[in-house]
C-alpha cells in the first residue's frame, strides 16, 4: 500500500498547484494577471491586415497625399487627437520620414529617432510592466505591458482609436537584453500594424541622453 | 561518517527536508507574487513555445510552494522529495542548456531580478545557480533515501 502512495500523491501535487494558480490568477490585479492562452487579437482585429495592404503602397507612392484620407474617418478622428502630446503633430512628415515597414514586422532605430518621432507625435508604446512605467516613461508614451493579462484587448482598443496604422508607431522597453519590445511589436504586426518601429536602446538609453521623462500612470 | 549517519537518522532527514523546504517557500513565494515577471524569465530561456508561456509561469510556483509545505510538515514527504528532485532535475537542465548556448538567462529561481549585469557576470552566477540546484538534489535525495522514516512513521501510525 505505502509503496503506491506516490502514485496519488504526486498527482495530488499537481492537481493543488494547478487549482491554487488558476484561483490566485482568477484574483489577481490586472498588472499581475497572465492569460492562460497566449495573447492573440480577436479574430475581428485580425481583419485589418487583408484590407491594409493596398494602403502601404498608395502611401509609399504619395506619402504627400496621405493626409487627405485621414478627416474622412470621422470616427477615428476624435479619439486621434489626446494619443499624442506632441505638438508638431503632423503625419505627413511623419510618413514621409518613417514609412512603412516593408518586408518584416518592424525596424530598429535607435535613440535620435526616436526622440524625432516623440516630438513629432508618432505613437509611442510603452512595452514594461506597469510599475515600472510608472516611475517614468517617454513623453506621450502608452503603457501597454507584454506580459500582462488583457493585451489582446488593448491592442483592439488602440486599432479602434488609432487613426492610421500606417503611421509609425515607435515600441520600446528597457533596453539591452530586453525583448518585450520585439514581441510586443510582432503582435502589433499580427494585428494589422504595418509601421513599426522599435527603439533599441529602450527607455535606459532615452533617459541616459537626458531627455524629458513623465512618471505616473498617465501618458 | 558520524555526519552520514546523522543524515540518515530521523531527525537528520527532518533538517534535510525543512532546508529544502525552506529554499522552496523562499523560491515560490516572488513568482507567485509576480506572474509576468517569472513569463519573461522564462520566456528568456528560448527552451518553450509562447502558449505555455502562462500555464509554466503559474503553476511551478504554486507546486513549489505544495511541495515547501509538505517538506516542512512531513505530510507526504517522501512524494515531495521525488517530485522536488524531479523539478530540480528539469530546473537544472534548463540552466545547462542556456550555459551551454552562451545564452545567459537570469535565474528566476527566486524571483525575477531587475538588475542589469554583464554576460560574463550571468554567466558565472548561472555555474553558481548549477552548483546549488546540484546540492539541493542531494538534499531531496537523502530525504527520497531516508530509511522509510522511521521516526515519522512511528508518529504517524496512530493515525486512522
Amino acid at each position: 500500500m505505502r509503496r503506491w502512495r506516490p502514485a496519488l500523491e504526486i498527482p495530488a501535487f499537481f492537481a493543488a498547484a494547478l487549482l491554487c494558480a488558476w484561483i490566485s490568477n482568477l484574483v489577481a490585479g490586472p498588472t499581475r494577471r497572465l492569460s492562460w492562452l497566449p495573447a492573440r487579437p480577436p479574430a475581428a482585429a485580425l481583419q485589418p491586415p487583408p484590407v491594409a495592404p493596398p494602403a502601404p503602397a498608395a502611401a509609399a507612392a504619395a506619402p504627400a497625399e496621405h493626409p487627405a484620407p485621414r478627416p474622412a474617418r470621422t470616427k477615428a478622428a476624435p479619439v486621434t487627437a489626446p494619443m499624442t502630446t506632441a505638438s508638431d503633430w503632423d503625419p505627413a512628415a511623419l510618413l514621409a520620414r518613417y514609412p512603412p515597414v516593408q518586408g518584416q514586422a518592424y525596424a530598429e532605430v535607435d535613440g535620435d529617432a526616436a526622440r524625432w518621432l516623440q516630438l513629432h507625435g508618432a505613437l509611442l508604446l510603452d512595452a514594461r510592466r506597469t510599475d515600472v512605467y510608472a516611475e517614468g516613461h517617454l513623453p506621450g508614451a502608452r503603457c501597454l505591458p507584454g506580459w500582462a493579462d488583457g493585451l489582446a484587448e488593448k491592442i483592439v482598443a488602440l486599432q479602434a482609436a488609432k487613426a492610421d496604422p500606417l503611421l509609425p508607431t515607435l515600441v520600446y522597453c528597457a533596453g539591452g537584453d530586453c525583448e518585450d519590445s520585439h514581441l510586443l511589436a510582432q503582435k502589433l504586426w499580427m494585428a494589422g500594424f504595418r509601421n513599426l518601429r522599435v527603439y533599441a536602446g529602450g527607455y535606459p538609453d532615452w533617459a541616459g541622453r537626458g531627455w524629458p521623462v513623465v512618471k505616473g500612470l498617465a501618458p | 561518517m558520524r555526519a552520514l549517519r546523522f543524515l540518515r537518522s530521523p531527525w537528520g532527514v527532518r533538517l534535510c527536508a525543512w532546508v529544502l523546504g525552506a529554499t522552496f517557500l523562499a523560491a515560490a513565494l516572488p513568482k507567485i507574487i509576480d506572474p509576468p515577471g517569472f513569463a519573461e524569465t522564462i520566456h528568456a530561456y528560448r527552451l518553450v513555445p509562447e502558449a505555455a508561456l502562462a500555464p509554466l509561469a503559474l503553476v511551478p510556483p504554486w507546486l513549489e510552494l505544495a511541495l515547501a509545505v509538505a517538506l516542512i510538515t512531513g505530510l507526504a514527504r517522501r512524494s515531495a522529495a521525488l517530485l522536488t528532485f524531479l523539478l530540480l532535475a528539469v530546473f537544472m537542465a534548463a540552466l545547462a542548456i542556456n550555459l551551454a548556448r552562451g545564452n545567459p538567462v537570469d535565474c528566476g529561481c527566486f524571483g525575477a531580478s531587475s538588475a542589469v549585469r554583464s554576460v560574463a557576470d550571468r554567466l558565472r552566477s548561472m555555474r553558481l545557480d548549477l552548483l546549488r540546484d546540484g546540492a539541493l538534489m542531494l538534499l531531496a535525495l537523502a530525504v527520497l533515501t531516508a530509511p522509510w522514516e522511521r521516526g515519522h512513521a512511528e508518529a504517524a501510525a496512530p493515525r486512522p
